[in-house]
């Protein structure tokens, strides 16, 4: 039912619909996807756009009655209709639902554009989504996994005009950590000064702020893979962001008692974690790579960080007990990275 | 500088003012009113740097100079003051003192020279017309006027003035008013010129609605000027082009009902009490010689009210927003109104069923159904 972007385009080619269903994690994308709508839509005269954003204030009978109040001028209009958090409750799923019917039953004269964050599941399964992937056209923006970010960098950057060689790609792409606003801006930059010749990481490095965002659940990913140097790394980067210590924490446990259930054969134990089943393969893999005993001693480590994050413990007490939690949390990332046997 | 005035004197000059100040300004001193003052009288200055307003008022034992001052903490001040009160204001050591019996405040000042000023209008058009039969020209249009539009143009009054007329025309999108008066005026060429809302309701409250003495507005391809007596308002105008209204006024609509003004209102204001939102609508059901107007909240709750109208001809299902009908319904004068239809998609005309001196034209687009 949701459509793919190579087909969305095409789609946007042939002709405008009266409503677009666009969300993924990358808001580059959607918005893109969004401007490109808007663009067509001009072009095809429909001068006049509403917008809305959707908060938990969101008055969704003025959103009715606004789309119902025809424009003197304007016999067709695009209604940009924004919902960053994906849940427009119990009116407003209502309303979106007779958006749907109308659109279905050709009763519909303007261009609705809904912008949604993630499609994950949940989203999915909603009636009011449903409907809405029914009557229109729904396309999912994915995100481009890391190892495929440098050739899409390499390809955007093309259609700036800017030939970039592999390790400049690839150094843009370890630093904007998957955050692809920050890759097209780095690329407009680039873009903009307008250099001759391909562009190397050298010339990148200079005018490159470390501009990544990084997700606290990425180090359940680093600890997966055994990946050392990514572990550390990502802690370095949550710390520089100014992440609560104890969210961190909060993730590392939940991995590590995951493998303890799983080390253990205790499949009820890892369904507690409430970790998505699909990745029962990957702990299971990681669980056994280890001695049992392991994970359990590393828990142990973890009650320490939160004894040192609560102010007790040796060293925790001080002002700067700030910096021994991040040594703590370091040593547990080393010894949950460590390779398997 | 020093000077003693009335209470009353200050704070009406004060009030023709105030409105040019905004209340959030880039520059410290635009939040300042300026204070000049001469051999007789005192003269205040607010601006916006988009709008200017200026004020004079009597004054006694004046001795010249000039200053700014906070306006709001002054305009504060002489409102809290009692009302009969003389006040004395003074220049000393940097500072601005007001006093009034035995209240003395000390106020901050900005030096006057400093106040940034809009130019002088250059004199392009000048257009004459009664201060009342302007004010009522605004009065019938101005409610249809969008608000922080992105379509800037349509935050802004249309004057339209040929050399037999003057037209005044607003629009938000949805629905549109014109007013039209003959009045001989000295220019060749139809003049178009859109004037922000803010000076708008600046007019509004400036002119008088009893008055019917001439008053002149000067007109340049960037400016606006009025001048009244102790009193000068100057507007930049909206650089941009007004939609082409004729085209939106409908000529040819068939189903033409007459109702009681007073009647129609007073059951949309009945039906706005389940229905406060300022977007909601009504269902116009129109039969011959009668008319149902329903309206339902998102409660599902609901109101209906039938009422006798001159109609013959086919049924007709409309509807339309009940505060836009409101609006048009409280600024025509007549007893009767005329409203002619035509499809459930297509815009009605609404407009008094006897011309006065002063001609209008109301369009609504309906609500979807």
């Amino acid at each position: 039912m949701l459509a793919k972007p190579q087909e969305f385009e095409q789609r946007l080619a042939r002709g405008l619909e009266s409503l677009y269903v666009i969300g993924g994690d990358q808001p580059l994308l959607v918005q893109e996807a969004r401007d490109g709508i808007v663009a067509n839509a001009r072009e095809a005269g429909c001068e006049e756009r509403l917008r809305f954003e959707v908060d938990g204030k969101f008055d969704w009978g003025a959103l009715e009655s606004q789309g119902a109040s025809l424009s003197l001028f304007a016999s067709q209009r695009i209604i940009d209709l924004r919902m960053p958090g994906g849940k427009p409750g119990r009116v407003g799923s209502k309303a979106l639902s007779t958006l749907a019917e109308r659109v279905k039953g050709g009763g519909e004269s303007d261009i609705w554009i809904v912008s949604l964050p993630r499609l994950d599941n949940q989203l999915q399964k909603s009636a009011w989504f449903k409907a809405l992937a029914g009557a229109g056209l729904a396309v999912r923006f994915n995100d481009v996994p890391l190892a495929q970010l440098p050739a899409w960098i390499t390809r955007r950057a093309a259609t700036h005009g800017v030939r970039l060689e592999r390790d400049a790609a690839e150094l843009i792409a370890g630093r904007v950590e998957g955050n692809l606003l920050a890759a097209a801006q780095e690329i407009e930059k680039l873009a903009l000064m307008d250099l001759e010749g391909p562009v190397d990481a050298a010339r990148v490095a200079q005018g490159l702020a470390n501009q990544s965002r990084v997700d606290t659940f990425a180090l359940s990913d680093a600890v997966l893979d055994a990946d050392r140097q990514r572990g550390l790394y990502l802690l370095s980067r949550l710390r520089a962001e100014g992440t609560e210590p104890l969210l961190i924490l909060w993730v590392i446990a939940r991995d590590l008692r995951a493998l303890v259930a799983l080390a253990g054969n205790d499949q009820a134990g890892f369904k507690k974690t409430r970790i998505p089943a699909f990745l029962a393969r990957r702990y299971q893999a990681r669980a056994r790579a280890m001695p049992p005993g392991n994970w359990q001693r590393l828990l142990a480590g973890c009650a320490e960080v939160d004894r040192c994050i609560k102010g007790l413990g040796e060293g925790c007490n001080t002002a700067d007990g700030g910096g021994r939690v991040w040594a703590l949390l370091d040593r547990v990332m080393l010894h949950a990275t460590r390779p398997g046997r | 500088m020093q000077l003693t005035v009335s209470r009353p004197d200050l704070l009406d000059a004060i009030n023709r003012v105030i409105g040019g100040v905004e209340k959030r300004q880039t520059m410290p001193i635009l939040g300042n009113l300026l204070l000049e003052v001469d051999a007789d009288q005192l003269k205040l200055t607010g601006t916006d740097l988009e709008i200017q307003l200026e004020s004079e008022c009597p004054v006694d034992a004046p001795q010249p100079g000039r200053t700014t001052v906070n306006a709001r903490k002054l305009h504060d001040i002489i409102r809290a003051i009692p009302a009969e009160s003389q006040i004395v204001i003074r220049q000393e050591e940097g500072f601005v003192i007001v006093q009034a019996g035995h209240s003395v405040f000390r106020l901050a000042c900005l030096p006057a020279d400093e106040y940034p000023r809009m130019e002088a209008t250059t004199e392009e058009h000048r257009l004459v017309l009664g201060q009342d039969r302007l004010r009522a020209m605004l009065d019938k249009t101005q409610f249809s006027m969008a608000q922080q539009d992105v379509r800037y143009f349509l935050n802004g009054l249309l004057f339209e003035v040929s050399p037999e007329r003057i037209r005044c025309v607003a629009t938000d999108g949805h629905r549109l008013a014109l007013a039209e008066t003959d009045s001989q005026q000295s220019i060749e060429e139809t003049l178009r010129i859109i004037v922000p809302r803010k000076m708008v309701m600046e007019l509004m409250r400036a002119l008088d609605r009893d008055d019917n003495s001439p008053v002149e507005l000067l007109v340049s391809t960037q400016q606006i000027e009025l001048k009244l007596a102790h009193q000068r308002m100057v507007s930049k105008l909206i650089d941009g082009r007004f939609p082409d209204y004729e085209r939106v006024i409908p000529k040819n609509n068939s189903k033409q009902v007459h109702v009681d003004r007073e009647t129609l209102k007073q059951v949309l204001q009945r039906a706005s009490v389940l229905n406060t939102d300022r977007f909601a609508g009504a269902h116009y059901h129109l039969q011959s010689d009668r008319l149902a107007i329903e309206a339902i909240n998102s409660d599902q709750e609901s109101s209906r009210e039938e009422i006798p109208v001159h109609y013959q001809g086919d049924d007709l299902k409309i509807a339309f927003n009940i505060s836009y009908m409101l609006a048009i319904l409280s600024h025509v004068d007549d007893m009767q109104v005329r409203m002619d239809f035509e499809t459930p998609e297509s815009s009605a005309l609404i407009l008094p069923t006897d011309e006065d001196a002063i001609r209008t034209r109301y369009v609504l687009m309906p609500m979807k159904i």
